[in-house]
Order: structure tokens, then sequence, then C-alpha cells
């Protein structure tokens, strides 16, 4: 319950309830994130979409980076109107694939990320957002550890107990990106115990990471593609991709790193 | 619509709310004129899922006037002030914080504002 306790006076928040109705079908949820911008998360959050879509999964996909949505970009299918059902039921995007995003609201409109704006849209967003089709659920944050992140985490954890959980943390090999996103990691799994983190290593072009600095229990790596450092990739691009074809070997080829 | 799955989760936070108190006390639920539900609807959805999870509560039904802010100017104002298109409306019933997609103050044109009152849906239980 997010509530606040004072004195013989409760205020109660049903969103994480309706929420946690909306999420009843989820089996698996993935969290990508990244302490570092640039580093391609919405794009790994695509590929492992397309990647589960590939196994058989229906999948939704969430775009909590509220001043700045990008996963839409992706996709040529519009995203102007919606079908009401127990809420919005996200619009079918590919085959396969239903995405939920503020720009489903805001026609493209950046919205503030101050205050407690983020807090509310986040919640919101989990709970108008119908994923009863959805067994795997992909979630876009936006860069760096900002409230967002702790509360998704946290809500998550409350919202789907009976999902599996994880939280991917999307680096570059450059010792600056892992030194951050270990950095991230770290602060995120010490209360998100519900949660298991792996990592990904994007843009990778030869094995230069120290092996040592990633003791995740799972690390998954993706090659540098020319064809997704073009102008803006779409679904087909990433598709066509070896970035894609890689990550989708590993999820095959470790299903248990993937939960 | 989204009256039933909003109405389920505050029937759901009152179970776990009131679970082993010996009564209940004053149970008001507060609607803000951004999420624009549907009383009726709603009340009927909150009715039936009282009544299956054996809660037999009385409340009260609060719609909260939507007061907005500039924080530029300080101006400070109220949705019939600026007269919202029907469309965006609806967009705002289901995500209130696309408003800020769409408002700015009347006064000086800022966009920088905030919901003082009236945003979404809260359940304050007293005593």
């Amino acid at each position: 319950m997010i509530g606040q306790g004072e004195g013989a006076r409760r205020e109660l928040d049903p969103r994480l309830e309706a929420a946690r109705y909306q999420l009843r079908g989820v089996k698996r949820i993935f969290v990508v994130l990244s302490n570092k911008g640039g580093v391609g998360k919405s794009t790994i959050a695509l590929m492992l979409a397309l990647a589960f879509r590939e196994e058989g999964e229906s999948v939704g996909l969430l775009d909590a980076d509220l001043s700045n949505p990008t996963l839409h970009t992706f996709f040529t299918r519009s995203l102007e109107g919606f079908r009401e059902e127990l809420g919005v039921v996200p619009p079918e995007v590919v085959a396969g694939i239903r995405l939920s995003s503020p720009v489903l609201f805001t026609r493209g409109e950046s919205i503030p990320s101050i205050g407690r704006g983020p807090l509310d849209a986040v919640l919101e967003l989990l709970a108008v957002s119908n994923w009863a089709d959805s067994s795997v659920l992909v979630v876009d944050t936006p860069p760096g550890l900002r409230e967002e992140h702790v509360l998704l985490l946290r809500v998550l954890e409350g919202a789907a107990p009976g999902s599996r959980r994880t939280a991917v943390a999307v680096t570059t090999p450059s010792l600056v990106a892992v030194t951050n996103t270990l950095s991230g990691v770290r602060y995120l799994a010490s209360f998100a115990r519900g949660f298991r983190f792996i990592i990904v290593l994007n843009k990778v072009v030869e094995e230069t990471v120290l092996r040592e600095a990633l003791h995740a229990e799972c690390v998954m790596r993706v090659p540098r593609d020319p064809l997704l450092d073009e102008g803006s990739p779409t679904v087909d691009t990433v598709l066509r991709s070896s970035a894609f074809r890689a990550l989708l070997e590993q999820v095959r080829a470790s299903p248990s790193c993937l939960g | 619509m989204h009256e039933s799955v909003l109405a389920l989760g505050v029937v759901r936070e009152l179970e776990k709310a009131l679970r082993g108190l010996p009564g209940v006390g004053r149970v008001k639920i507060l609607v803000g004129e951004l999420q624009r539900l549907d009383q009726e609807v709603f009340r009927g959805y909150l009715d039936e899922f009282l009544r299956e999870a054996g809660l037999y509560i009385e409340y009260e039904l609060v719609v909260e006037r939507a007061v907005l802010r500039c924080l530029s100017c300080g101006n400070g104002w109220t949705l019939e002030d600026i007269g919202l298109p029907e469309d965006v409306r609806e967009l705002v019933h289901f995500f209130p914080e696309a408003l800020y997609a769409y408002v700015s103050c009347p006064s000086c044109g800022s966009r920088l504002l905030e919901v003082s009152t009236g945003r979404g849906l809260r359940v304050v239980v007293e005593g």
C-alpha cells in the first residue's frame, strides 16, 4: 500500500492495486535501465521484446521515459487512438507486441519530469494499461538513476508478485559506462530484492571490458552494428541487424539468463 | 473507461487497510476533476466490489475541483477558466499528467505549472 499514516487518518492510493490487476497475466517482467544515456537502452528494450516474440510470447512494451519517450519511433503505426477496455488496451504496434507510452495521451508533446509528476505518471500508466493478453512485459526507463526507477522497481515488486522480475542494466564497453552502470546496479539491488539483475553489454566491437568488473549472474553481449547507428532505426532495421540476431541467439542459448 | 479497475483498486486497498480493525470509521473517496470518472458507473462498481469483498461500509464520494497554479507567475485557475477540448479531456481522464502537454498559464503562457488539487483518485480513512 502506498499511503500515509497520520494518526487515525490514512490516505490510500488505489493505483497500486489497479496495477496489480492489470499485470495479473504477466509472467515475466524486464525493466531496462542504464545509468548513462546513449548506450542503446531503448534499442535493447525493443530487441528483447522482439526476441521474446520470436519465442512465441505475447509481449507488452511500456515506455516509462516520460519526458523523452522514444520507443514509438521504431514503429510506423501511429499511436493515435486506442481501444478502451478496463483501461486502455495498448495498440499492437507490430504483430505480437503492444506498446503503452505517454505518447498515447500527449500526442508527442513532452511532459516535464519534475515534482511528483513522474511518480504519478508511472503509477497512472501502470494502472491504466491493460496487459491482459501479454505474457511478458518489457519496460524502458529514462537514463540515469532517478525516482522513477526506484518507484518502478518497488511498485512492480508489489504489483506483480507472481511474476519473475529482471532488471536489465545496459552499458557500452567503455570503462566509464561500465563503472557507472555497476554502481547503479549495486544501489538498486540493495533494496529491489525481488529483482534479479543482468547486464547487457551493448555496441561491443571486441572483448575489451574487464571481465572481473562484471560479476553479474548473467552478461549478454550485443555487437556494434552500423545499421543501428544510421539515422532513426525502425523495427525492420532492428530485425535485420546482426545485433538482434546475436541477442536472439543468447536468449535462446541461455533461457535461464532471462528468467 | 477504467472506472471498474479503479473501483477494484479502491476496494482492495480498503480491504488491506481495514483488515483486523474493530470498526470502520469514515471513508471518503476523493475523485479529482482531472480524472473525470463517471460517478454513477464508478459508484456502481464500488458497491458491487464492496459487496463481493464483504465490506459493508458507508462512504462519501467527493469530487475535488481541479485547480492549477503557474509556477512562473503564481496565477491560479480552474478547468472552467480555460475550457479544454473534449478530446483532450478524454486523454487527461486516462492519464492526468497529459495535461502538461496541452495547458499553459492563461496569464503568462508558461507551461511550468502544477496541479494544486483535483488531480486523481484518493481514499481517506478516518477514525
